[in-house]
């Protein structure tokens, strides 16, 4: 995109629409200068950086050829005014602008779009990067927009400028990042308005209550990031209804973040229903409600990154699981989009240990939700051991425990969930299942990231039509089943780890009338992942037998 | 402890397919072989009995197919390397309308061994590509047929040349009926006009695209050619 850079006193601008900076400084009885032309956004802010740092340029400013049509200023600005509202407090790339104009309708073609950009430069109102920078050398290149270094950043040949442009391939999937075009930051200027919100009656359990009551606290005091630990099916979304009403009749903006695009979707359904007057936007890859304002966002993590500023109460969900934990950029992407003084509220079911020991020595603020909605006790697994288990499978040898499990899921009449460490094991453990069971085969099926009947399949077994599913550890979170049995085979894979296997584990007992799950490991050699796997659910389950919240009657003595 | 020869020889690296699933390959190894199993199952290779011009896959040997015993076309031969399905779609899509340009190096070295393989008797003087207007040009910023002509170039050590270029803008091809992409396209391109006529009359040319559907695309890009009194054409895409 054409830019110039130029100058007014001793002051440096960048402009990509000369006409309303000329008229913009003609009205302040100004003189403006223009320093340096660039096709690309990138060089020229390039160029605009090293003149802010008292660097010298070779100035090739005259060679700008001055746009015809020239608005009236009263035009500018009620364009200016009525487009703001729409971008205010996100994060975009030029071409996100232009499809988000088009999406509203917006009568303005881009020519007059840059002139209007403009003006919000001038009037303060954003901060513009390149998409990528990639001046200076390789350990100085960055993607502004995915906050991502050199590793994913690659220089082409760019058509659009004509330049050396570099790309970011990191954030690729949400549109090109590149030099040569801008990426905007709106501040956010909203003024809320709180007003009475109504949810719909919920019954809380005491041990519910007590955690929503912690979160009430959190929000009135100072401190800006709490944890909030409950074990899989505490009910999670039901403790966060009355917070997200307190912030929303305060009229502040609330963003739900979750890793993965399934979740988001059922969180999405559930607010809708507790909540039934407010407005919930869920993001996530070709959403539909994409570029629409609502007030409380329901997003990927990845969509995060089109915010700025924006959300006064942060909600992160399974902070601990993939691709969230541990990825640099997206944890930035959440920074960025959570407002001054904003909260977060991280939500998981299976801390890190080092959360656990910044918790227990109070740096991190946190309450702990021991015991599910039920009152029944989390499922302590069972493990069994049994030598050369693939090497069994792979040669169609008779497995005990594989076919006792099945057995006993059937006679409990429930449904039996296959973890495997890999992609290949599926298919193998698939034709093992088909060769001792060869009656049941359209009952058992098997799955996997990238399967293409992946969907199909799931729905499937969540509708009971299959009672048997083979499956690699995606299905290890946000999948509820409530007559579900669970099996790890080779639960001694480098693969599940003591968080993993705790989530495995937490599939199973999810509904109150069906009590007769179980978790087995099937394994050869006994690891620590499993022996903490199993310490941490016992733990908690003391944990909650102490405070009085455990029902009695349950399978677990 | 990691042995240092790992980094110059790594035991596995991870396939550029999915980027996800390590292979166990070498990095000269064909194209093919530096995909990942997963992936592999989702790709149909075009194989075995095609048609002899327009490199369809066929049922029996021999034969040709609708399209090309239609007298009123002219017949341009072209083969590709899978059918635009599964896996294959998928990598075009992100390659095109996404932008990942890195995607060129392993379909236009993919392309260029299929090229290989097929073409091994005919001794092509210059790849061309299929030409994008400079509007598109500019939105897109790059020409996804240059990008995968130039890998086939480095591979087969060939010149790549620009010999088209389009007359008019016209519409995705994308979004048009089998009908309308017949006659859509009529007298779209050109010769350029700084490129010698009586050079091109004596080239032999592998004219490169990224997906053959109807085979207009290709069949107006040989138009000119043919006038041109260029001697022979063949094409080459990554899909069908």
């Amino acid at each position: 995109m054409k830019t110039v850079v130029y100058q007014v006193e001793d002051q440096r601008y960048l402009s990509i629409a000369l006409q309303v900076d000329r008229v913009y400084w003609q009205r302040k009885k100004k003189e403006i200068r223009p320093l340096y032309v660039s096709p690309s956004f990138g060089e020229a802010f390039d160029r605009w950086e090293r003149l802010k740092s008292g660097k010298r340029i070779a100035p090739n400013g005259d060679v700008w050829d001055e746009e015809e049509s020239v608005e009236p200023w009263q035009l500018w600005e009620t364009h200016a005014a009525d487009l703001f509202p729409l971008v205010q407090g996100r994060a975009l790339l030029w071409t996100e602008i232009v499809s988000l104009v088009k999406k509203w309708k917006k009568t303005l073609e881009e020519g007059r779009l840059r002139e209007v950009i403009q003006l919000y430069y001038l009037s303060g109102k954003l901060q513009w990067f390149p998409g990528v920078r990639c001046h200076g050398t390789v350990y100085q290149w960055f993607c502004h927009r995915c906050l991502g270094k050199k590793e994913g950043i690659f220089l082409t040949h760019c058509a659009s400028c004509g330049r050396r442009c570099a790309i970011c391939e990191q954030c690729l999937l949400l549109g090109r990042s590149k030099t040569c075009l801008p990426f905007v930051l709106f501040s956010n200027r909203s003024t809320h308005k709180g007003q009475k919100i109504n949810a719909r009656s919920l019954l809380l359990t005491p041990a519910q209550q007590k955690v929503s009551q912690s979160l009430l606290h959190f929000l009135h005091g100072e401190e800006e990031t709490f944890l909030l630990w409950a074990v899989t099916g505490a009910g999670k979304t039901e403790i966060l209804i009355p917070t997200l009403q307190w912030a929303r009749s305060q009229g502040k903006k609330v963003c739900w973040t979750s890793p993965r695009k399934d979740v988001v979707l059922e969180i999405a359904e559930r607010l809708r229903y507790y909540l039934p007057e407010v407005g919930i936007t869920s993001l996530y890859g070709g959403s539909p409600d994409l570029w629409s304002n609502g007030e409380i966002v329901v997003a990927t993590a990845h969509q995060v990154w089109r915010f700025h500023r924006c959300f006064d109460v942060m909600i992160v969900d399974e902070v601990d699981a993939f691709p969230l934990y541990q990825n640099d950029s997206l944890e930035k992407g959440i920074q960025r989009a959570i407002a001054a003084k904003g909260k977060t509220i991280l939500l998981t079911a299976t801390p890190p240990s080092e959360w656990i020991e910044w918790s227990q020595s109070g740096r991190l603020p946190s309450s702990i939700l021991p015991v599910r909605y039920h009152g029944y006790p989390l499922p302590i697994p069972k493990s069994i051991y049994t030598k050369k288990i693939w090497k069994k499978i792979a040669d169609k040898k008779p497995l005990s425990g594989l076919s006792q499990f099945l057995e006993q899921v059937e006679r409990r009449k429930g449904q039996g969930m296959i973890f495997v460490p890999g992609i290949r094991q599926v298919s193998q453990v698939v034709e093992w299942l088909y060769h001792y069971y060869p009656e049941k085969r359209d009952l058992i099926e098997g799955v996997y990231s990238q399967s293409p009947r992946r969907a199909k399949v799931i729905s499937e077994f969540r509708s009971q039509k299959i009672s048997f599913l083979v499956t690699t550890s995606i299905l290890e979170r946000g999948v509820t089943v409530p007559t579900c049995h669970v099996l790890v085979l080779g639960a001694d894979h480098i693969i599940f780890d003591a968080t993993s296997l705790m989530q495995i584990a937490g599939r199973v007992g999810r509904s109150a009338a069906y009590q007769a799950g179980e978790v087995w490991f099937l394994a050869t050699d006994k690891t620590e992942a499993q022996k903490q796997a199993k310490k941490r659910l016992y733990d908690l389950n003391r944990l909650a037998e102490k405070a009085g919240f455990i029902k009695k009657g349950a399978y677990y003595q | 402890m990691k042995r240092w020869w790992l980094n110059f020889f790594p035991s596995h690296r991870n396939g550029w397919c999915c980027g996800a699933t390590p292979v166990r390959s070498f990095a000269f190894s064909a194209v093919w072989k530096q995909i990942c199993s997963i992936c592999r199952s989702q790709f149909t290779l075009i194989e075995g009995v095609i048609c002899q011009i327009c490199g369809r896959p066929m049922e029996k040997d021999g034969e040709l197919c609708a399209d090309c015993c239609d007298p009123r076309l002219p017949t341009v031969c072209n083969r590709s390397v899978a059918l635009y399905q599964g896996k294959a779609k998928e990598m075009i899509q992100l390659f095109k309308f996404r932008g990942k340009e890195r995607l060129a190096t392993p379909l236009g070295k993919w392309m260029a061994e299929k090229s290989f393989h097929y073409y091994r008797n005919v001794p092509f003087s210059v790849i061309t590509f299929v030409p994008l207007h400079p509007q598109r040009m500019h939105e897109r910023g790059f020409n996804q047929a240059e990008l995968l002509a130039r890998v086939m170039g480095d591979r087969l050590n060939l010149p790549v040349q620009g010999i088209l270029e389009r007359t008019r803008a016209t519409f995705s091809q994308s979004s048009r009926s089998r009908k309308d992409r017949l006659h859509a396209l009529q007298n779209a391109f050109q010769i350029k006009p700084l490129v010698d006529q009586e050079w091109l009359s004596h080239q032999k040319i592998l004219l490169v695209d990224d997906v053959y559907t109807t085979g207009s695309t290709i069949r107006e890009c040989v138009r000119p050619l043919h006038l041109a009194k260029v001697k022979q054409v063949y094409a080459i895409t990554f899909a069908r």
